[in-house]
């Protein structure tokens, strides 16, 4: 018996010791699930996911780096969700988990990765049946003449349920003034998240000035998302140590002054481009194209050591500076 | 390990038969697991006799704990083992008492995580009315018995002078399942019992 029935049962125990059902009740119940059950098991789903269990990605995301107040509010949310489960088996009344948020945070922060890592966690959790992450921008929820517009955003809805739908980049849908679509976009978004309350998670993501104004312009909207996260940008010493993590991923190794040509190359950056100066993404392009640049370098070399194969000069990160 | 649970109403002899059945299964020391609702074990050793004397009565909910007891039947040439759960009496709708509804909730709890379901009927109370009478609860055990496939009716008490024309009963009444009679006093059926465990483990 899977652990979604044995808990369902559990619970229904606990109610039938309180004395809120009789044992006629629960037999039904249990002859009606174990038939649900023989059908689960009749028609073998295929397209079933392997379910992880909960420590696993609790361990991944503990193990980025930074994010710190991510990982507090990610395990309020835990905690809060597990209390509420309890309480509801003790027969307490339990607050409906609204779950939606909004992540503020310059590009590159990691909000696209979280929000991943979040569909999984709720996905463990029983919180949605799915956890897969849809991601959206402006373009695939404005529609083009009257009446498109919540077409298209019942589409992508639909689509999420039982996951996570991840709008980037939300406030551009304020933009445009009064007769843009994005408004009505905005409604329609609205209405879903009251129709499919616990269905489906919805995140809005963008920068924080942007989102900030956003939020204030439409009211209603900040009541609806309890949750706020905010992205602080990363460090340079978390860059690379961000950095360090991507090539070991990848089994390659920085040399030291290779290391110290990338502390360079990003303190520069970020001087000249301050917030869009890309944070993680950046560190990603630069070690892509660094590991290109070192393919270029062994190729006409006639034999290449296990060192060689593995290891990033400071010569393979030259001229990451215009990227 | 397999559970085999006996279950059924109050007072239609589930402790008797399950202390006879070890009996008959040679058991000389009977060790039995208390499980409360926690989820807590406890141990307890009787003798044939002080077991009989202490666990058996004729007032309905004796039995309050589920009392387990490890198994085994000789299969082919080897044996197989079984963990066999006594249960407490089930009754209809809520009761008032408490003790007895944390004694339902716990047989409940054990009926849905066993593969064997050996459901006792006291044959000689069907045609009467008392509290061990067939009533709703037996036909949704049977209903859901026969979901899980090892399942069949224990028709308890054949010594008694009522319970042939009881046992037609039954045997009309759930015609599409296995129903074994049984007297836990005369120790007969007990080979029928021992071998529909066996062909089910």
């Amino acid at each position: 018996m899977s652990k979604k029935f044995k808990d369902h049962i559990d619970h229904l125990c606990v109610l039938l010791h309180n004395g809120k059902i009789g044992s006629n009740e629960l037999l039904r119940n249990l002859i009606s699930t174990s038939k649900q059950e023989k059908e689960i098991n009749n028609d073998v789903s295929e397209n079933s996911i392997p379910e992880e269990s909960i420590d696993d990605i609790l361990k991944e995301l503990h193990q980025m780096i930074g994010l710190n107040e991510v990982k507090k509010i990610v395990d309020e949310v835990l905690a809060y969700v597990d209390i509420q489960q309890k309480r509801k088996l003790q027969g307490l009344s339990a607050a409906p988990l609204v779950l939606h948020m909004i992540f503020k945070g310059n590009p590159g922060t990691g909000k696209t990765t979280v929000a991943r890592l979040l569909g999984r966690i709720f996905r463990s959790k029983e919180l949605l049946e799915k956890g897969h992450l849809i991601e959206v921008e402006r373009a695939d929820l404005v529609g083009e003449y009257i009446g498109h517009t919540a077409l298209k955003v019942r589409e992508k809805v639909k689509e999420a349920m039982g996951g996570i739908l991840f709008i980037d980049e939300a406030y551009s849908l304020a933009r445009g003034g009064e007769r843009d679509f994005g408004k009505e976009a905005i409604d329609a978004m609205v209405k879903a998240m009251e129709d499919h309350r616990d269905k489906f998670i919805l995140i809005l993501a963008g920068y924080q000035d942007e989102m900030d104004n956003f939020i204030e312009i439409n009211p209603g909207l900040k009541s609806r998302f309890p949750i706020h996260i905010d992205f602080q940008d990363y460090n340079i010493e978390e860059l690379v140590e961000i950095a360090e993590l991507m090539v070991a991923e990848r089994q390659y190794t920085i040399s030291k002054s290779a290391k110290a040509k990338l502390f360079n190359m990003l303190s520069s950056k970020r001087k000249r481009d301050n917030k869009y100066s890309g944070n993680a993404r950046l560190v990603r392009n630069l070690i892509e194209r660094s590991i290109r640049k070192q393919a270029v370098r062994l190729k006409d070399k006639s034999f290449c050591t296990m060192e060689d194969l593995v290891t990033l000069k400071r010569e393979d990160f030259e001229g990451g500076e215009n990227l | 390990m397999s559970h085999c649970i006996l279950l059924g109403k109050p007072n239609v002899g589930k402790t008797s038969f399950f202390l006879s059945f070890m009996e008959y299964l040679g058991v000389n020391e009977y060790t039995f697991e208390l499980t409360n609702f926690n989820e807590e074990i406890s141990l307890k050793t009787y003798t044939l006799n002080t077991a009989k004397a202490h666990l058996i009565s004729s007032s309905p909910f004796k039995t309050k704990e589920i009392y387990k007891a490890n198994l085994s039947i000789p299969v082919y040439k080897g044996s197989a083992d079984f963990l066999f759960l006594d249960t407490s009496g089930l009754i209809d709708g809520i009761s008032k008492d408490d003790k007895v509804r944390l004694s339902m909730a716990l047989t409940l709890k054990n009926l849905y995580t066993s593969s064997i379901i050996l459901h006792m009927i006291d044959t000689s109370s069907v045609l009467h009315n008392k509290m061990s009478t067939l009533s709703e609860i037996d036909y949704q055990i049977n209903e859901y018995g026969k979901l899980t496939g090892s399942y069949c009716i224990l028709a308890s008490k054949m010594d008694l002078s009522t319970s042939v024309a009881g046992f037609k009963f039954l045997e009309k009444e759930f015609n599409d399942t296995y129903v074994i009679p049984i007297s836990s006093i005369k120790k007969t059926g007990f080979k029928e019992v021992k071998k529909f465990v066996a062909r089910n483990l």
